[in-house]
């Protein structure tokens, strides 16, 4: 497909194999849901076309072609489950067979039996006001399914879930998109590592970002999926084999994971985890030291995470014990040293 | 800790306690004259009265002519409603503007302009006398005015619960695979049921009090025109013991239509 949206700034090509789930991740804003919209068939691209199991769903070329939301096989699961507070569970998963004409006992043996892949037999005879987040959104799965869409989209369907419901709708997703061709928008780096085989990264209404989950996550390539990853990243110009410059002349020297050519962009990585900090500037030859402001400190476990700025708009992460922090008397505001040892940085070319 | 807290709990309110006082006021201004009515009654030959020929006479009209005309609101109302709150086009404020103008204009005002759309001189009048039809001081031109009355109480209330409803199930219905009729009927129409119905009822009791534009456009033929409003007001000069309990089989019918759509809201 691609699709672009002069309204929303959005400009995208994508491709799907079939039988693949792809992770959509990007910001706030990124034009995440829009993209779904789009396929869905409830926004109208000003551009482009997309074809989905040969079918087309709109197009501007040869002819514009634009297919109505209800004739796509499109299905689309959103935050909210938004199930019809009017029927019962199995009628609200019925429906979509209803509405592709089928009757009512069949639909509703279909409903059933999805219902039971989702864990949410016993919710049949229930009014959708009766269950809970969790239970209501295996519920929209199911429904969701029983439309038998060849797309699957899902926006966000994690997000408006307490901590406790997740777990299981994980479960039940990772097991019913297996072999499905999905599309799924996330903020949850743990939701693509799961549920999806390829991401794809979306920022400012523009793919920034796309390949194996694996390969983003350990290698990221924008600011955005090094945060999500919880790693630091740094964006320069390779100095050398194993030296990199970033736009403000700091020199940071890693280990190459891939060879580096001297001029070309280059990309530094290391985790929080990593770092040290110090009060006064370190010493020591095989390490890279930089100048930070704490901006905020935050527990995690048994550490504590310092988020620091590096005084041009890009910020860094350490993961510090809470001696430290109280040895080191750490606060917002605070200017100390990151430290990380070479052998600890991965350099790769950006 | 041993405090229970009451079903009804007691929580402070900032209502300045003078507010009861003129609020008290208002209270007994729409209540007394339902009272003085109630009093008026000569209980003895209530029944005697209210079961009079020419009292029974418009008492069947006017059920028979609000059951039709709020049919025939909800047959122009629905779409009406829907096309206002689920379409976007130039002027739509305007248009909405000048549908619901019936609820503020005098109802005499409303009779004169049917008048002279369906009259014998009206704007549509000849077409129908082509046809042989005389639709003016007809049984048809009582429906016509409370049709005309009662059509936007229908629109309005439609409206706001579509509105309030939102689309959010339309659009999960079309993904999965709904057309939009089969969608109408299967979710729009059962979400927005409770708007619907308190609409109709609404509908219908400002059919049954029509009184000014049903005179004018329709007349007081008994039996043919002459609704219990209309059959009220003539029984004052002559008979004022059975305009009273005339009147009252009015209120109880107007009770219990502000019971039920009270009731509706509730649950």
């Amino acid at each position: 497909m691609t699709a672009t949206l002069a309204a929303r700034g959005l400009d995208v090509d994508l491709a799907l194999a079939p039988g693949e789930c792809v992770a959509i991740l990007g910001p706030n804003g990124a034009g995440k849901s829009t993209l779904l919209s789009v396929l869905a068939g409830t926004l109208r691209p000003d551009s482009g076309q997309a074809v989905l199991a040969e079918r087309i769903l709109y197009a501007d070329v040869p002819q514009r072609i634009w297919l109505p939301p209800y004739a796509r096989g499109v299905a689309l699961l959103a935050q909210d489950p938004l199930l019809f507070p009017h029927l019962s569970v199995l009628d609200n998963v019925a429906f979509g067979r209803r509405a592709a004409g089928d009757a009512p006992r069949a639909a509703r043996e279909a409903a059933r039996e999805w219902l039971g892949q989702v864990e949410a037999a016993e919710f049949a005879p229930r009014r959708p006001a009766e269950l809970s987040g969790g239970q209501a959104q295996r519920v929209a799965i199911a429904r969701a399914l029983a439309a038998q869409p060849a797309l699957l989209l899902l926006d966000e369907p994690m997000a408006a879930l307490d901590v406790g419901a997740a777990p299981m709708l994980r479960r039940v997703l990772r097991r019913v998109l297996h072999g499905r061709t999905a599309l799924i928008v996330t903020h949850d780096l743990l939701d693509a590592v799961l549920l999806a085989s390829r991401v794809v990264v979306l920022d400012g209404g523009r793919i920034v970002e796309s390949g194996p989950t694996q390969e983003v996550i350990r290698h990221p390539r924008t600011p955005f999926t090094a945060r999500i990853a919880g790693l630091n990243l740094i964006e320069g110009h390779a100095t050398g084999t194993t030296h990199l410059r970033d736009a403000r002349g700091l020199e940071v020297e890693g280990t190459p994971h891939t060879p580096l050519l001297v001029g070309e962009p280059a990309l530094a990585v290391f985790s929080p985890t990593v770092v040290s900090v110090h009060a006064e500037r370190p010493g020591g030859s095989a390490r890279n030291a930089f100048p930070v402001t704490i901006a905020e400190l935050e527990p995690r476990d048994a550490q504590v995470r310092v988020r620091a700025s590096d005084g041009h708009g890009g910020s860094m992460l350490a993961d510090v014990t809470a001696a430290a922090v109280n040895e080191l008397d750490l606060h917002p505001g605070k200017a100390v040293h990151f430290s990380v040892k070479a052998t600890a940085v991965t350099l790769y070319p950006g | 800790m041993a405090t229970r807290i009451a079903q009804r709990t007691r929580t402070y309110g900032s209502l300045p306690r003078w507010v009861f006082v003129p609020a008290g006021l208002g209270a007994l201004f729409v209540l007394l004259p339902l009272a003085a009515i109630g009093s008026k009654v000569r209980w003895g030959t209530f029944w005697s009265l209210i079961t009079s020929e020419s009292s029974l006479a418009a008492l069947g009209l006017s059920l028979k002519t609000s059951s039709a005309a709020t049919a025939l609101c909800l047959l122009l109302g629905v779409p009406m409603a829907l096309v206002l709150a689920r379409t976007h086009f130039p002027g739509q404020r305007i248009v909405r503007s000048l549908l619901l103008l019936p609820l503020v204009l005098p109802p005499v005002v409303g009779g004169i302009a049917l008048l002279y759309t369906f009259g014998r001189r009206g704007l549509l009048g000849h077409t129908f006398e082509v046809l042989g039809l005389q639709i003016a001081f007809s049984t048809t031109a009582v429906v016509i005015a409370q049709t005309f009355v009662a059509l936007p109480f229908l629109v309005v209330s439609l409206e706001g619960t579509l509105r309030s409803v939102g689309q959010r199930y339309e659009v999960v219905a079309a993904t999965l695979g709904g057309r939009p009729t089969f969608v109408f009927r299967r979710i729009t129409l059962p979400l927005v049921l409770p708007g619907l119905l308190s609409g109709a009822v609404l509908s219908f009791a400002r059919a049954l009090g029509e009184f000014g534009a049903t005179l004018t456009f329709a007349g007081s033929l008994q039996g043919v025109t002459r609704t219990l409003p209309l059959e009220i007001y003539l029984q004052r000069e002559s008979d004022p013991d059975a305009a009273v309990a005339l009147s009252l089989v009015l209120v109880v019918v107007a009770v219990l239509v502000v019971g039920f759509a009270q009731g509706r809201r509730e649950s």
